[in-house]
């Protein structure tokens, strides 16, 4: 093939999905020469699955990118139809949020902030070659016959890699929805040594929302003080559609029963693995048999469109037995599908081979975000998107990369875990992964990576002034409280009437069910800080002697964490280590002896081993 | 700091009148250092796991006639190469072999060293390393079956056991707050605090074996107090002779306190005679009763002596008082039985809140129930006769703090503060018990999650 000059680069990003997007962002915000190939323009910030932005652990990761000065969740602010705060009855660290999102009006609006973002143009082509020359990537080629000349570049490939979709005894080589997949970039990755897997994942049906009986759901709304994403979004007001809550029953079980011997699962057709955290629903039948129902989401694919999504329902059977046991459902009797469930299979990297900067350690230049490193979900695949562009561009410019720790944000948390101990099957955010998640609160995203996301060069004027203001309202109140002593009028103003000793108001706050307006209330004062703040200097009166329990358990970690191991190390030459610990730590290469300990098949003995043999 | 590539040597065997020693080389140069000394009969190359008779000698000076066996790494006890030589008992053989090992390139090993190095290659894990220790420090039958128990792995299954019960309880919590909209509250066990506080019992009840352990391993102290003449000496006499069993000065004592120490039934017992404890201006004096007040303060049981000859005197009473404030575990004893009985016919032992003893050290009566009296005291815990005693203070503290972090958990619960909060303490206490049994979480619970329930859209 002959190959035209595509023009000079400081950096390519493969993909225009979630993790595209963020990563060619940050490339052209940060001042690179930045393009951004993409299969199909009308796929930017595409969302193949469910509608919705958020969730445990997700919402997290979505406010993440925001305090970096990312896109996310200034887009999902934008155009959400519905938000909700989740687990507001269980302590602060887990709540999160969770927002429905209308597909198309994401899309619109992502595409264009990518087109009115200087040093950055989008581009539809299809990447089919790396090139490498003495380790390093220098230029990239496409189907059409371009060569671009780079400096670095992001794969984002998504679910696309040699993808092929899979429904009952169906199947074809096929991307997400219909769209085109990517046939070549595997075999120039293979090419160059990446070990690939093969991984599955899945989606349900699409049905037509006319077709509906929702007398028979239960209606689930959002919340009625809007809470948004982004630290920069203020006083949204908007209409919300909900959402309906309805479940499987017997009826259905039995149908998938007698036609489990046509899901391509289990016949043996699909041999990609499958997440855990998104089972289908005939996986959920056969692994809990004794579950009488499974509940089900019905939400709404966008504001101008009757398509509903069936959340739950995520299927591979044969299109004729999912029309079947979708009618048994109330209010789904007589439902017209719009798209077949189906499941979808592509290749990805085995992460282990990606350091902590999300770098490759065979190409220097090459780094890797999203599905491709054997994560699931678009939050995922943003908050990886964002730290590839960041050290790409630091790589450019011969500077340290930036990596996040496990007790720093959840992307420190995924990222670390994505590289350290690999992943077997689509690897999804969850809060239970992180150890100090008390330390890791959404509502102290900022807090914890505003000065991050400033020093590297993503966060505005106006975003760093609001932090700061924040952070300086918030220490004006805890400093206040924790001085000031309680007097006889404000308990009583409580409604408080025994107490003993000298308390300070902060200690009064520390009680359940004490807010911060009661306390301010019964201390007479108005209040004219917003509820951000408010909430903030509460967390950290309320929670404080927890809050410092993790701290002194950070400090434990930070120690191991802290002691750096050789990259160009053999293992072999430590005696005292077990083989399979010698074999896995050479593969691996750790950057420090804390990321050793969490590799699987190292033990804490070898560990001491390590501390031993590095200490001398 | 701890080399290991150091090659180490030690005597294996316990001090004492055994007929044979054996002392240990371990490391690199195990085989090069030993037959530097070791000088085989008829051999002349030396195959792993066959024992061979030979001369030790010092250049050219004859030590002994010894048993040397080679074992090659990893297939030893600490994973590297051992060789082992076999010598006659007594000390004489034995330390002169280990000072020529010395001259000869070896160090001597630290103690513990070969266990240690058995875990950092991976041959034993963590408690049963512990459990090995103690073995070695155990001056008894029963501290030695118990360190046996631990090095068995029944310390490991009973707390692994637990470690099982909690990752169930966080599995649950986690799983509730993973998933909010699947309404798992009403999936999960009906009473969450239940099972922690379940956990919290067995993991006390190892906690407080703790204690029994220790004295299994270290034997119990007694203190013997008793103004002067009331028979102390003559008591211990008594109890060292009733039984032929070997007595042995123990190295480190002082003029002031003499220390005898006795096995019965399977339980070491370390006597202190003490100087006596009263108020003096001579300076000499002085000094042995503030060491007879420390033996006192820190002995497991003191034995208050009174003469039945004689009627309760003051000087009785004050020695009672102290030996009441200072240690509170007292046996109070009545010696010379065997003579006029004023003491018990003036009723002076209904002065004291405990039961008394009557015996007579010059002729034995009594003894054998002072002995059945102290062994009953020291065995207070019935984990003591049957069932897994922790003995060593890592793993006790280890407990402790598993211990006070499920307190807190349950606290949480009974207050209803946050998951989010509760499952910090859970984790701690998750991770206090891993120190013992050398397991870290990571996955476990993720795993256990989806096992448990269905999730997920």
């Amino acid at each position: 093939m002959q190959y035209y000059d595509g023009g000079s680069y400081d950096l390519v990003v493969v993909g225009g999905g979630h993790a595209g997007i963020e990563a060619a962002l940050a490339g052209a915000r940060l001042g690179k020469k930045t393009i951004l190939l993409t299969l199909n323009l009308e796929n930017i910030g595409f969302m193949p699955c469910n509608p919705s932005i958020g969730g445990t652990g997700k919402g997290h990761l979505v406010r993440e990118v925001d305090a970096l000065g990312g896109q996310m969740g200034l887009t999902t602010d934008a155009t959400f139809i519905q938000i909700k705060m989740l687990n507001t009855g269980k302590g602060p660290a887990v709540q999160s949020l969770r927002a429905q999102s209308d597909k198309k009006q994401y899309q619109r609006f992502m595409k264009s902030v990518l087109e009115h973002t200087d040093n950055l143009e989008i581009r539809m082509a299809e990447a089919t070659d790396l090139v490498v020359e003495n380790g390093r990537i220098t230029a990239i080629l496409t189907a059409c016959g371009a060569r671009l000349q780079t400096r670095a570049v992001v794969l984002a490939t998504g679910v696309y890699l040699k993808s092929r979709i899979i429904i009952g005894e169906f199947s074809k080589e096929s991307g997400p929805a219909g769209f085109l997949g990517a046939g070549s970039l595997s075999g120039s990755l293979k090419d160059l040594g990446f070990t690939l897997q093969r991984f599955k994942t899945g989606t349900p049906a699409r049905v037509d929302g006319r077709s509906l009986d929702y007398s028979k759901m239960t209606p689930q709304y959002g919340d009625e003080k809007i809470i948004p994403f982004s630290f920069m979004s203020r006083d949204i007001k908007r209409e919300q559609v909900p959402c309906y809550l309805t479940y499987t029953n017997e009826r259905t079980h039995e149908i998938i029963r007698e036609n489990m011997h046509r899901s391509p699962l289990y016949s043996g057709v699909i041999k990609g693995i499958g997440p855990r955290y998104c089972p289908s629903i005939e996986d959920k039948v056969a692994k809990f048999p004794d579950r009488e129902r499974h509940q089900l989401f019905i939400e709404p694919e966008g504001l101008d469109t009757t398509e509903m999504y069936v959340q739950g329902m995520s299927s591979s059977l044969p299109e004729e037995v999912q029309i079947a046991l979708y009618r048994t459902i109330p209010g789904l009797e007589n439902v017209r599908f719009t798209r077949t469930a189906y499941a979808i299979e592509y290749d990805c990297i085995d992460p282990l081979q990606l350091k902590s900067s999300l770098e490759t350690k065979a190409i220097n230049g090459l780094f890797m975000a999203g599905q491709i490193n054997g994560s699931s979900g678009y939050e995922e695949a943003a908050c990886q998107g964002i730290i590839a562009g960041i050290n790409a561009v630091r790589y450019t410019d011969e500077k340290e990369p930036v990596i996040l720790g496990r007790d720093q944000a959840y992307t420190g948390v995924l990222i670390d875990d994505l590289v350290t101990k690999g992943t077997k099957e689509p690897y999804r955010m969850m809060t239970s992964r992180a150890e100090y998640r008390l330390l890791l609160r959404q509502d102290n995203a900022d807090e914890r990576l505003c000065q991050i996301g400033r020093d590297i060069g993503l966060v505005s004027d106006e975003r760093y002034d609001r932090f700061m203001y924040k952070t300086g309202r918030v220490n004006q109140y805890i400093e206040r409280l924790e001085q000031k002593p309680v007097n006889n009028a404000f308990m009583k103003n409580l409604g408080i009437d025994e107490y003993s000793g000298s308390l300070k108001v902060a200690d009064v706050l520390k009680r359940p069910n004490v807010h911060l307006t009661d306390v301010l209330n019964a201390l007479g004062e108005d209040i004219t800080d917003d509820e951000e703040i408010l909430s903030s200097a509460e967390i950290h009166v309320k929670y404080k002697g927890y809050i410092e329990k993790q701290i002194r358990q950070v400090r434990q970690f930070r120690s191991l964490e802290n002691r750096r191991l050789p990259a160009d190390f053999d293992y072999r030459d430590i005696k005292g280590l077990r083989l399979e610990a010698q074999m896995k730590l050479n593969d691996i290469k750790p950057e420090n002896i804390g990321q050793a300990s969490r590799i699987s098949g190292v033990s804490p003995a070898d560990v001491s081993v390590l501390l031993v043999y590095f200490e001398r | 700091m701890f080399r290991f590539e150091d090659t180490i040597c030690a005597v294996a065997t316990a001090i004492g009148n055994s007929g044979i020693n054996i002392i240990r080389i371990s490391g690199k140069e195990a085989l090069p250092v030993a037959l530097k000394i070791f000088r085989p009969l008829k051999a002349k190359a030396i195959k792993p796991r066959y024992m061979y008779l030979g001369d030790v000698y010092n250049g050219d000076e004859f030590i002994d006639r010894v048993l040397g066996v080679f074992f090659k790494g990893p297939y030893s006890y600490t994973g590297e190469d051992i060789f082992e030589i076999h010598c006659h008992g007594g000390i004489y053989s034995s330390q002169k072999i280990v000072e020529t090992l010395i001259s000869n390139g070896a160090r001597p090993a630290e103690a513990g060293e070969f266990s240690r190095r058995a875990f950092l290659n991976g041959k034993i894990d963590l408690s049963q390393a512990e459990g090995i220790a103690d073995q070695i420090g155990a001056l008894s039958e029963k501290g030695a079956r118990n360190a046996a128990l631990q090095m068995r792995g029944s310390l490991s299954n009973e707390i692994s056991e637990e470690q099982k019960k909690l990752t169930d309880v966080i599995a649950q919590v986690e799983a509730i707050v993973e998933y909010p909209e699947e309404n798992l509250e009403d999936q999960v066990s009906d009473d969450l605090t239940a099972d922690v506080k379940d956990i919290v019992k067995t993991l006390s009840r190892l906690k407080d074996s703790y204690k029994s352990g220790k004295i299994l391993k270290e034997g119990a102290r007694i203190a013997i107090l008793g103004r002067p003449n009331v028979g102390k000496s003559s008591l211990l006499n008594s109890i060292l002779n009733t039984e032929r069993v070997i007595v042995s000065d123990i190295p480190g004592t002082t003029r002031d306190v003499v220390t005898e120490y006795y096995i019965y039934r399977g339980i070491p017992l370390i006597f202190s005679d003490t100087a006596g404890i009263r108020e003096t201006k001579d300076i000499i004096e002085r000094i042995g009763v503030d060491r007879s007040r420390a033996v006192l303060k820190e002995a497991d049981i003191a034995l208050l002596l009174l003469d039945s000859s004689e009627e309760l005197t003051r000087e009785d009473m004050d020695i009672y008082n102290d030996a009441v404030s200072e240690n509170g575990n007292v046996i109070v004893v009545i010696n010379k039985t065997d003579l006029e009985n004023k003491l018990v016919h003036a009723g002076a032992e209904h002065m004291f809140s405990e039961d008394c003893i009557e015996i007579s050290a010059k002729n034995g009566a009594g003894i054998d129930r002072l002995l059945e009296t102290i062994y009953n005291k020291v065995i207070t815990d019935a984990s003591m006769e049957e069932g897994t005693i922790i003995t060593n203070s890592r793993q006790e503290y280890a407990l402790l703090t598993a211990i006070d972090s499920l307190n807190e958990a349950i606290n949480g619960f009974e207050n209803n503060i946050g998951f989010d909060l509760i499952s910090i303490d859970l984790h701690d206490a998750w991770n206090s018990i891993g120190e013992i049994t050398g397991e870290t979480l990571d996955e476990k619970i993720i795993d256990r999650i989806f096992e448990k329930f269905c999730l997920g859209k």
